[in-house]
């Protein structure tokens, strides 16, 4: 078990406090929450959190409000109405500081990874704390050789399997040290290998170096269920606030009673 | 992910031409297009062309002179098509009437042989400078108009994906068209250019959002920390 792996680790604090979020509708049909402005459609409302454990899950359907949720957390998207603190830091403000200490994983490494080989992606995230060149490179490669990809500082992104690429793309994440890490469905273009080699390296990163907090959202209930604490989301509300097995399996009560008629 | 995405990647090597100076390689690339741009002759053409040939062996790539060329015919294709029909059919006023044919021709293929010559001086510069040197020497000339108001790394990391953007357009073109296949469609452009516009769209938000998401382009007070930290 995983779990059994992962270290003790002291958390920051993240707060949301009457966090809502509107955007404008796109299509005039669109189903309109009661509450909405006219021509917008709610995303998320009433969202009054405060996270203080190290490893926070979010599950829920498509479309229930997890990746606009954790988009929050490093000012991606900004609340229409409350306020959000990241340990500390309002990222809807204080941008560029949030920012400069949240690690944000995507579930596509490609659209992540924007220059050519694994060793040049890995140095662009470390331009902001090494100057030189030599520095970036010896550092780059070190680190590479950290994550399992030490072979690979040459090879085209494009050119490494989907696992080597969701690796890398956390090496370019973690290669900035970051306080918060937060990750969007990372393991869900990955096989099952790669999934568990993930969730590993991510589930056991609290605690090291300065992370201090681990926030994800994913579909994997297995995943969701290692969590120190794990929000169920629905129609833009968190439903379910619970450890991790226990929102896990009432978020699967929850389906299977809504698909069997129950609800 | 295909071939066309290793288009433009960087080759390691020790010749010549991967040793050069950034700014000599830019002056090059300069040189050749300005050169093709504006002197249409066809010695002029070849001449460009042979010294890009030149600068492919001396680089030891001499294979890869030719490698776009089975990519990108069809550009090179409506290129010299336009420009022949622009001599055939739409002549400035007070110009003697009638189609030249031949000369029409032989314009086409200087204009062609011309932005062959370019594209590929170009491309040589990409496959012989790693990522981060060309991102470096961007930000270098950048900075130069920083009094101007410039974000030289913001206008740096552009550019950059904009070169690493036209790969990943030409990966979806090729992705659409086995969708197309797939379902039995012939492959127009008409049937192409929506589904390639609307992932090429897609593609810029996710990449300008992943960027944002690291942080970059970052804020000149964040940088280096460690390089000042005492």
């Amino acid at each position: 078990m995983i779990s059994d792996r992962l270290p003790a680790a002291s958390a920051g604090s993240i707060t949301f406090r009457q966090v809502g979020v509107e955007v404008p509708t796109t299509s005039p049909g669109q189903e309109q929450r009661p509450g909405s402005q006219p021509g917008t459609v709610r995303i998320l409302e009433g969202l009054d959190l405060e996270l203080t454990e190290a490893r926070v899950c979010v599950i829920g359907a498509n479309g229930s409000g997890k990746s606009t949720l954790i988009r929050l957390l490093n000012g991606l998207v900004s609340g229409s109405t409350g306020q959000v603190s990241v340990h500390g830091l309002d990222p809807a403000v204080q941008t560029a500081e949030v920012r400069a200490q949240t690690g944000f994983v995507f579930t596509n490494p490609l659209v992540q990874l924007v220059m050519p080989t694994a060793g040049e992606d890995v140095e662009l995230s470390l331009r902001r704390t090494h100057a030189r060149r030599a520095q970036r490179r010896s550092a780059a490669a070190d680190l590479l050789t950290e994550f399992g990809l030490g072979g690979l500082a040459d090879r085209s992104v494009y050119d490494l399997s989907g696992g080597q690429r969701q690796r890398l793309a956390l090496a370019t994440v973690l290669a900035t040290d970051p306080v918060l890490l937060v990750a969007d469905e990372p393991t869900t273009l990955l096989d099952l290998a790669w999934t568990l080699d993930v969730q590993q390296l991510l589930l056991s990163r609290p605690g090291i170096g300065r992370c201090r907090q681990l926030v994800y959202t994913t579909h994997d209930l297995e995943f969701a269920a290692l969590a120190d604490r794990c929000l169920v989301m629905d129609r833009g509300r968190v439903v379910h606030d619970a450890a991790g097995p226990d929102a896990v399996r009432w978020y699967r009560e929850l389906v299977h009673s809504r698909r069997t008629g129950q609800d | 992910m295909t071939t066309f995405a290793r288009l433009f990647d960087h080759r390691p090597g020790s010749s010549p031409v991967h040793r050069a100076p950034l700014g000599l390689k830019y002056l090059v690339v300069l040189a050749v297009t300005v050169l093709v741009v504006s002197w249409r002759a066809p010695l002029v053409a070849l001449a460009a062309l042979a010294v890009v040939v030149v600068l492919h062996g001396a680089a030891g790539l001499i294979g890869e002179f030719l490698a776009p060329l089975r990519r990108l015919w069809p550009l090179l294709l409506v290129v010299g098509l336009a420009r022949w029909i622009s001599e055939v059919w739409v002549r400035p006023a007070g110009q003697a009437a009638g189609p030249d044919v031949g000369a029409a021709v032989l314009n086409a293929g200087v204009v062609v042989v011309g932005v062959y010559a370019a594209l590929t001086a170009a491309r040589l510069l990409l496959l012989t400078t790693p990522g981060p040197d060309l991102l470096d020497g961007m930000e270098r000339f950048f900075g130069l108009f920083r009094p101007l108001g410039v974000h030289p790394q913001a206008a740096a990391l552009a550019v950059n994906v904009m070169v690493r953007s036209i790969p990943w357009v030409g990966t979806a073109v090729e992705e659409t068209s086995e969708a197309l296949a797939a379902r039995g469609v012939r492959r127009t452009p008409q049937r192409l250019m929506l589904p390639v516009l609307v992932a090429t769209v897609g593609y810029a938000r996710a990449t300008g959002e992943a960027l944002a998401a690291r942080g970059l382009p970052d804020e000149p007070e964040h940088r280096h920390q460690e390089d000042t930290a005492p």
